[in-house]
């Protein structure tokens, strides 16, 4: 099996490097749901010692990214509508946040920096090429607060909730995605104003509409008449403003 | 030395054992400013190999709590300004927008539930127990939004937040405050009210723990807030 890249040993943060390729193997979809992830399997596949696979696989649980198996091991969490609602919130939570502090306090050259990075008209073609441009803009937003504690924060979620994206699949479905470029437009414009509390709403309409989407196709999918845990999370999502 | 228990070994979890006596360690002063904390010296005292140690130091570096010493080990985190500031500030996105969650979504039920957490309070001079009801106040905040993912950002941020007013010495500013406040604005069901009021309540501790810390002497570097 050749499916991770041997490591080159370094003394210090073996254990990141073990974390970031088992996080491009999740996201890529090379690790599939249900595949069980044992410590042994994987420091042989990548020769090195079960120590920092241990730490890896313990970080990726930690951050909602993998759960326990039955009896041994870890696989990856199944996408459930609860799950990318909590996960949607929080995002909504931080980076709406940031779009306030950024509107109340960033320096105009800051916001000369984020206009083209906001109003950016993003291209849905291929997964990696459209996740990567959007994260830009996030990132960049999250970054602009100079808080290094809401950027440790959004980054945990974004890769949370580009992990519950692909394990739903629907990430190609959607066929309404213009909508996501107006309203960076949207959030950049909102931020300008200086006006924070406007500023926040519009954060939080746009990743509302994202999830939006996201929920509607997976509702598509759905058998006629199935329920699951999430149809009660989508209603209560919907009454929000 | 006896200052860590020694573990009980569970294959499951001992990592979070660790990760709990160093914290009750670090928030309590026996592990001093400056203190080298070393994975082999560590897993002597508990009893337990070096790995769960080693986890647990990992985490908590990966929540700001300790960072790496020159050469080994790691060492706590240092106050600043600038830390307390980005924590506090963490601190609002969360549990601003859980009120809101509330005030817009929460049953009836839900609401009067929480009312036990933010307005039966008692005054406590004794800083354990002001430490804990002033958590379990936010906490219940940030439960009822319903989002696990909120709480377990709660957890990690209050940690921080905790650890850095230990650092900054400035553990007696909160004695005693209430949330009676917060339990209004978030009844009256309106998201902006609520959001805005939590916000407004945690601005104003991180300005008295700012003020307080620069008492005892903790002005290191400008506070940009």
């Amino acid at each position: 099996m050749a499916r991770f890249a041997r490591i080159e040993q370094q003394p210090r943060r073996l254990a990141d490097q073990v974390y970031d390729q088992l996080l491009d193997a999740i996201l890529s979809g090379e690790i599939n749901a249900g595949e069980r992830l044992i410590q042994e399997t994987l420091a042989e596949e990548m020769t090195v010692s079960r120590t920092p696979v241990r730490e890896a696989l313990l970080r990726l649980e930690r951050e909602g990214i993998l759960e326990p198996a039955p009896k041994r091991g870890f696989h990856v969490v199944e996408f459930t509508t609860s799950r990318a609602l909590n996960v949607y919130e929080a995002r909504q939570a931080v980076e709406g946040f940031a779009a306030r502090l950024v509107a109340e306090r960033a320096s105009d050259e800051q916001l000369e920096e984020l206009r083209p990075l906001l109003n950016k008209v993003i291209v849905v073609d291929s997964f990696q090429g459209t996740t990567e441009e959007n994260w830009v803009a996030h990132r960049a937003l999250a970054t602009a607060t100079q808080n290094e504690a809401l950027v440790d924060l959004f980054d945990s979620l974004w890769e949370r909730a580009m992990m519950l994206r692909i394990r739903s699949d629907v990430w190609f479905a959607t066929e309404e995605r213009g909508e996501l470029t107006h309203s960076h437009v949207d959030v950049y414009e909102a931020i300008a104003s200086r006006d924070g509390d406007k500023a926040e709403a519009a954060m939080v309409e746009h990743l509302q509409i994202g999830l939006d989407q996201h929920m509607a196709a997976v509702r598509r999918r759905e058998p006629v008449g199935g329920r699951s845990a999430g149809d009660r999370t989508v209603d209560r999502a919907g009454t929000r403003r | 030395m006896t200052r860590f228990v020694h573990i009980d070994h569970e294959p499951h979890r001992l990592a979070d054992q660790v990760y709990a006596q160093l914290v009750e360690a670090i928030l309590s002063g026996s592990i001093g400013p400056g203190e080298r904390l070393i994975q082999e010296t560590l897993a002597d005292q508990m009893t337990v190999s070096r790995t769960p140690v080693r986890e647990a130091l990992l985490r908590l570096e990966r929540e700001g709590v300790i960072e790496p010493a020159p050469k080994r080990g790691f060492l706590v985190i240092e106050y600043t300004p600038q830390k307390m500031r980005d924590v506090f500030q963490a601190r609002q996105a969360v549990e601003g927008f859980a009120a809101r969650l509330v005030a817009e979504n929460a049953s009836d039920e839900e609401i009067e539930a929480l009312r036990a957490s933010l307005v039966s309070e008692k005054d406590s001079s004794n800083h354990g127990t002001a430490q804990r009801q002033n958590r379990n106040a936010h906490r219940s905040i940030v439960i009822a939004s319903g989002n696990e993912a909120l709480v377990e950002l709660f957890d990690s941020l209050f940690e921080r937040a905790a650890m850095l007013r230990h650092r900054a010495d400035a553990w007696s500013t909160l004695a005693t405050h209430t949330h009676e406040d917060l339990f209004a604005a978030i009844a009256t069901r309106d998201g902006d009210t609520a959001e805005a009021a939590v916000v407004g309540h945690v601005q104003k501790m991180l300005d008295q723990l700012t003020d307080a810390a620069r008492r005892s002497g903790h002005d290191t570097g400008p506070d940009e807030t």
